[in-house]
């Protein structure tokens, strides 16, 4: 089982970053929001203390930028929301999983 | 609650003390950050305990901030534009070739005055003290004796002071190299791998 759990990681690592990214596309998020969201889907729940420093690198890779915000009730939050390279670079890599996933999906069902 | 506010604080203290490698906004942003989220989790009906395990121990996550921080990836989010990529090239090119004379020239110079700075003193010296091997001389002819070790002094002077010139010249092109590497390597790699967006 160990073997799968690291094959798992290793693969979720890269789709994370994906998810994330559109997540923040669909609208500006904080990190405890994101985290909450993802939680809804087991196999992409993430560790807090994976997103955190994640989001620190999309931030200081230009991808994302973020702002602190005063909410209602509540403590101040940061806001992330996608640049325009992040958004660049969330198309590009949306359409590289299709055809990854794609091309995935034709070698396992033993089309050539 | 106090001890539920202990946990909280002292988990946010060892966090910004384990975060000191950063710098000092950075710093204050990311505890101010985990700090949020502590809260919007306690607030949420959670126990402080279990929003922290999740985060996993202050060092670990601590670490993980900082190798964010250093980690250099190429994000290659646009076609870079043709001067950038005109620039790049010019860097490397002059840069390639340049190094093929500017370091060796420079380092022999280092290297031959460097050895004068040390040797005309002490020819100077040998030459006063009867050394008829050592011969100095001026336009008109061989220097009195006298002028032996000034005159040796002075050329060692010249020959140090030279080559600590050259030295920094050498140190100087290096460092210049090192940071136009940092500046075009992006860009050239770029270059070399455009993008082809959507």
């Amino acid at each position: 089982m160990q073997a799968g759990l690291d094959w798992t990681t290793q693969v979720r690592r890269g789709v994370l970053e994906l998810c994330v990214l559109g997540l923040i596309q669909q609208r500006p998020a904080y990190g405890y929001e994101l985290v909450s969201q993802l939680s809804g889907w087991e196999t992409l729940a993430i560790n807090e203390g994976t997103l955190y420093p994640l989001l620190r690198r999309l931030q200081k890779e230009g991808l994302v930028e973020a702002s602190w915000q005063e909410s209602d009730a509540g403590p101040m939050r940061k806001y992330y929301r996608l640049t325009p390279s992040g958004t660049q670079w969330l198309e590009r890599m949306q359409l590289e999983w299709r055809q990854l996933a794609a091309s995935v999906t034709e070698v396992l069902e033993g089309k050539g | 609650m106090t001890t539920v506010n202990e946990a909280v604080t002292r988990y946010l203290q060892q966090f910004d003390r384990e975060l000191r490698g950063l710098p000092e906004p950075d710093r204050l942003d990311a505890v101010r950050e985990i700090q949020s989220h502590l809260e919007d989790g306690c607030r949420g009906g959670e126990s402080a305990e279990a929003v922290i395990a999740r985060l996993g121990a202050p060092q670990a996550l601590a670490r993980a901030y900082l190798s964010a921080y250093h980690l250099n990836r190429t994000v290659p989010g646009r076609i870079p534009k043709l001067w950038q990529a005109l620039s790049a090239m010019v860097y490397f090119g002059s840069v390639g070739f340049g190094g093929m004379f500017v370091v060796p020239i420079l380092a022999a110079l280092t290297f031959a005055l460097g050895l004068t700075g040390i040797v005309a003193p002490l020819a100077g010296v040998a030459r006063m003290f009867g050394a008829h091997w050592v011969s100095m001389s001026g336009p008109g002819g061989p220097l009195p004796m006298a002028w032996s070790i000034p005159v040796g002094l002075l050329l060692g002077i010249v020959g140090a002071a030279g080559a600590w010139g050259s030295w920094l010249l050498l140190r100087l092109y290096f460092r210049l190299v090192a940071r136009g590497y940092r500046q075009w390597a992006m860009l050239a790699s770029l270059a070399m791998n455009p993008v082809v967006g959507k």
